[in-house]
């Protein structure tokens, strides 16, 4: 588990998790552009694998409903277990009772969704 | 070469496009971010589907893809076939494909490797926790 202290010190880091390979595109694209450092995942397994093996995430964004066993909901339940310092922002068409930091309601904007971001990390 | 031409050569040599073909989700954001930071505007794909996808529905001019070569195999008859001008770089592991990417940085916008590509094999292999081959 990174302590929150470690992950507060850097520069912030977002992981774009969708299995929409476009939509992925797209979003990290912008985030890019925003002047973000962006990693993508295509499941909600290979978001945790990030987590695990980097400290910089920040910010997750995150798809509720994804293709694969593993998908967003469990996602964010194993992210607040073990990775308690990062936030999250996912995006849904349906009210969630998962305790996160931010849900963008569908369909959004990208402008919308950087915008939520900069407000979360202080930005 | 005149200082418009050079201009004009340098947003040309920035938006060339590489597609980053790779299963391995970590080995994938190094590569990406090693030829971003070289200049290179980078896609990511998990596989050759997704690459398909990319090449088929985006508009981006992608030059060159890179890829690990179970997934770059596959796609490599339908880029031949398809978008014949398009290079694509099969990779076995990650020290090759480490060492394809530096090439390419070398041969690209900035014309130089953001640094020795064996320590990009090294990250790979740290956050792999193993042997990445």
């Amino acid at each position: 588990m990174v302590p929150a202290e470690v992950v507060a010190l850097r520069d912030p880091v977002l992981l774009v998790v969708e299995d929409e390979v476009l939509i992925r595109l797209s979003t990290s694209d912008f985030l890019r552009n925003e002047g973000f450092t962006v990693l993508e995942a295509g499941s909600a397994r290979e978001a945790l694998t990030v987590l695990n093996a980097r400290y910089d995430v920040s910010v997750v964004i995150t798809d509720i409903h994804m293709s694969g066993e593993f998908e967003g909901l469990e996602l964010i339940r194993e992210i607040r277990r073990s990775f308690p310092a990062v936030k999250i922002v996912t995006a849904s068409a349906y009210q969630i009772t998962e305790p996160v930091e931010a849900v963008i309601t569908k369909p959004y904007s990208l402008e919308r969704l950087s915008s939520v971001i900069k407000s979360l990390i202080g930005n | 070469m005149t200082n418009a031409a050079l201009r004009s050569d340098a947003i040309a040599k920035a938006e060339e496009t590489i597609l980053v073909l790779e299963r391995d989700v970590l080995t994938r954001a190094f590569l990406a971010d090693y030829l971003r930071s070289c200049g290179y505007r980078v896609l990511e794909a998990r596989s050759a589907a997704e690459a398909l996808t990319i090449l088929q529905e985006s508009s981006e001019p992608i030059r060159v893809v890179l890829g690990d070569a179970e997934n770059g195999f596959k796609l490599s008859g339908w880029v031949k076939a398809n978008r014949p001008k398009i290079k694509v770089i099969l990779a076995a592991n990650a020290e090759r494909a480490s060492q394809a990417a530096a090439d390419l940085c070398e041969i690209g916008p900035h014309g130089k490797r953001p640094y020795d590509p064996q320590l990009l094999v090294q990250r790979i292999r740290s956050h792999l926790g193993k042997g990445a081959d």
